[in-house]
């Protein structure tokens, strides 16, 4: 039963990932599962209009609307209510250090908006919907990071990975309750591809071009390694007073 | 007491003959298409349960329908559903999970189920420390209910559970609200939409009156999605319920028209499209008990 689970999960996964190998920094990416799905269903439509091409010159103003040729669709009321989904989550972000990452922290940053506090209710997985937006925007803002870096290919596994965990440190002090957000049944399968994303981008960039066996092999050690460091960099962190974190140097924390 | 034995007898013996000539289904099914049709093309005339009228009837008489089964209203409501409308109610405010501070108008909520539940789930609910500083702690919740008979229940009910503070009654028209624009974090209306003669002008009067990211949540009886129990769900509806309501409220009329009344309102995803047409963002919809009814949300952004 467990097998089939995890089996089911790694498809999906890997179907997921290997959009992600040729498309550098794109936000749709990481948009949530049903959205993939959606996408599925686009292709199949897209496909079936494709053979007959009678309905090709047809165009209803109903239809999605398709943006060049990765099939990414928008719709002009989702698109609005994404909008202030993200804006609430982006100022959410700032409540994190006073409220922790909880429903909170939402509902000051619906406030912080202008928006009713009550607007925390269009998150229905509340704080475990933050954490995945602040992870997503990580992915997405050191995949724009490894796009402007161009460098030999263990140099860049290392930078991105550090990269990647300077990210947390504003929020280092309640990164622990994320990752026990994370770990939540309804959070996990969204936080695992987050990882797998993660370290397929950095691996892309890095210049890996296996096809074999060797490409699971890679990710997955990378998927180790980074997560590792995650829990790591927090153990230390834990350690040592605030201060003296602070005035530590980049290396000598990361490398540690 | 023998006098009154008889009588109920004589009730029950009337209930049953009238649930054997209300019983075909079928009957009942081809009424209510002859009657949507009807109702799509005149333009003023609304539907009381199966029968067409005119809008102006329509709420006079669903005035006297509340009016009648105000008293016993609580109690047909436990008998009818088995206790179940208490778990929908339950959800229903879970599901709004009101934050500290919410301003919330219950529209047709005369009898204060909502209202008392949301008193309790706000009290219960722990605060955090920076607002118990600023003092927006104070939820408010106010009941609007069109009916006078409904409204008395609730205010009677509300000194028996100790809900003195945080409360207050007004009698208004859900197509009307007698309450400034913006005013309000959360709209519910639990049971009543279906009543409200016209449901698109009570939807834009929710939407005037809720703040921006004001939530809108309503629970309302709505369609049975598994067909099996469908069936039973009907019969047990036309069947059950009138003969219930004659025995318990001495009222077969006013059950006869709550029957209907659920057959004629709108299934999930359409009313969620009426939703959407009405301003609202986000709308979305939870069955419950597999469809008999179901919690539509939806947020003015």
């Amino acid at each position: 039963m467990a097998g089939l689970c995890i089996r089911s999960l790694l498809q999906k996964q890997f179907g997921f990932v290997r959009q992600g190998i040729f498309g550098a920094s794109n936000r749709w990416i990481q948009r949530s599962s049903h959205m993939f799905d959606d996408k599925k269903k686009i292709n199949q439509s897209t496909d079936a209009e494709k053979s007959s091409p009678g309905t090709e010159t047809s165009s209803d103003k109903d239809e999605p609307k398709y943006f060049g040729d990765e099939t990414v669709f928008f719709e002009a009321d989702e698109e609005e209510g994404d909008d202030v989904r993200e804006k609430i989550l982006n100022a959410a972000l700032e409540h994190v250090s006073e409220f922790g990452w909880s429903s909170e922290a939402i509902e000051a940053g619906a406030q912080a908006i202008g928006l009713s506090a009550m607007a925390e209710g269009m998150f229905p997985h509340g704080a475990g919907e933050l954490v995945l937006h602040f992870i997503e925007d990580c992915n997405v803002r050191l995949a724009d990071h490894l796009v402007t870096e161009r460098k030999s290919s263990r140099v860049i596994i290392r930078d991105a990975v550090e990269v990647r965990l300077r990210m947390l440190i504003p929020y280092i002090e309640q990164w622990p309750q994320a990752m026990g957000l994370m770990l939540l049944p309804y959070n996990a399968p969204d936080a695992a591809k987050n990882v797998a994303y993660l370290v397929d981008e950095i691996w892309y960039h890095a210049g890996d071009t296996s096809t074999d066996i060797n490409w699971y092999a890679k990710r997955g050690v990378l998927a180790g390694l980074y997560g590792a460091t995650d829990r790591k960099s927090w153990i230390r962190y834990s350690r040592v007073t605030f201060s003296s974190f602070h005035n530590s140097t980049q290396h000598e924390w990361i490398e540690q | 007491m023998a006098t009154l034995s008889v009588k109920s007898r004589a009730d029950c013996l009337e209930a049953l003959v009238r649930s054997s000539r209300c019983a075909v289904s079928l009957l009942s099914n081809i009424r209510y298409r002859m009657f949507s049709g009807s109702d799509v093309e005149e333009e003023k005339s609304s539907h009381f349960g199966f029968q067409a009228v005119s809008e102006k009837d329509k709420t006079q008489k669903v005035y006297r329908v509340f009016e009648n089964v105000a008293s016993s209203y609580d109690k047909m409501n436990d008998v009818m559903s088995f206790g179940i409308h208490r778990l929908w109610k339950d959800r229903l405010v879970r599901v709004l999970n009101p934050p500290a501070g919410t301003k919330l108008l219950d529209v047709a909520g005369g009898t204060g189920d909502i209202a008392f539940r949301f008193l309790n789930h706000v009290k219960r609910k722990k605060l955090p420390q920076s607002k118990v500083k600023s003092g927006s702690t104070d939820s408010h919740v106010t009941v609007c209910d069109i009916n006078k008979a409904m409204l008395d229940v609730g205010q009677k009910r509300a000194q028996t559970f100790f809900h003195s503070s945080g409360i207050s009654w007004i009698q208004g028209n859900a197509e009307e609200l007698p309450l400034s624009s913006g005013s309000f974090d959360a709209y519910t209306i639990a049971f009543g939409i279906r009543n409200v003669t016209r449901m698109e002008k009570a939807l834009s009067e929710a939407y005037r009156v809720l703040a921006p990211g004001g939530r809108f949540l309503c629970l309302e009886f709505s369609e049975v999605q598994n067909s099996l129990l469908a069936c039973a769900y009907e019969r047990y509806s036309f069947d059950m319920i009138p003969v219930m309501g004659h025995i318990i409220a001495g009222d077969w009329e006013s059950y006869q028209y709550l029957v209907e009344s659920i057959r004629q309102f709108p299934d999930q995803e359409e009313f969620a499209e009426m939703i959407e047409n009405a301003g609202f963002s986000n709308v979305t919809y939870e069955n419950l008990s597999f469809g008999i009814a179901a919690i539509h949300s939806g947020f003015k952004l």
